[in-house]
């Protein structure tokens, strides 16, 4: 089941998560955000496409630090 | 008669999950025949440095060898959801592209930067510089290795 697409396009903001203390748990953390960067895991809803969705997830995920 | 340049690889993991690898190279010619495979062979040997996953087959224009099908790997920590998530850019189009590696060899993280493999680790820069050498972006590019980041799929 895809998510949909939004309209608008938000620039990045930190937040302050909680993740346990671990290596291969914060793979895999990283690995479900990683869907979020997949067109093929959008479906166009709102004007922005699945490849415009996803690159705004790609950025978060890029700029995110354990 | 020039060939694709797409090439595979493919490899099992400890349970004999197989995944596969795709790479980009050059359009093969009479001409390049042997540089390419060269080129490849040195990026698959590359590969086996970095993950311990088990080589059972490729893929080299039309021509595929087949090597060990059903063999597992010998490593009970090669599972292949565990990987290394390549980013790498072409430079000239500007273009941000990544690949998987599954059953990443954990053993090459960066012990300052833990989230990411050591780009300082020999096997590491073998593996850049192999993929950088027979790899393009779509558009035929060369590429750059940015960064290798270990994460966990549900594949």
């Amino acid at each position: 089941m895809p998510w949909l697409t939004l309209s608008n396009s938000p620039s990045l903001v930190e937040r302050t998560i909680f993740v346990p203390d671990d290596d291969e748990w914060w793979a895999d953390f990283i690995g479900a955000f990683y869907e979020l960067t997949l067109p093929e895991n959008w479906e166009q809803n709102g004007t922005n496409t699945p490849d415009e969705q996803a690159a705004i997830w790609d950025e978060a995920l890029e700029a995110t630090q354990p | 008669m020039p060939t694709s340049g797409h090439s595979t690889m493919r490899v099992n993991d400890y349970d004999s999950e197989a995944s596969t690898l795709q790479f980009r190279g050059v359009t093969v010619t009479a001409a390049n025949f042997d540089a390419q495979f060269a080129a490849l062979t040195s990026l698959i040997d590359a590969i086996g440095n970095i993950t311990l996953g088990l080589k059972i087959s490729q893929t080299f224009g039309n021509a595929t060898q087949v090597l060990a099908p059903s063999t597992p790997s010998a490593y009970p920590a090669a599972q292949r959801e565990k990987k290394w998530l390549v980013r790498y850019t072409d430079g000239v189009a500007m273009k941000n592209y990544r690949m998987e590696i599954p059953c990443a060899d954990l053993s090459l993280l960066d012990e300052n930067n833990r989230a990411y493999a050591d780009m300082d680790d020999a096997s590491i820069a073998a593996f850049v510089s192999a993929f950088e050498a027979f790899h393009r972006s779509e558009g035929g590019n060369p590429v750059t290795v940015e960064s290798i980041q270990f994460v966990g799929r549900n594949v």
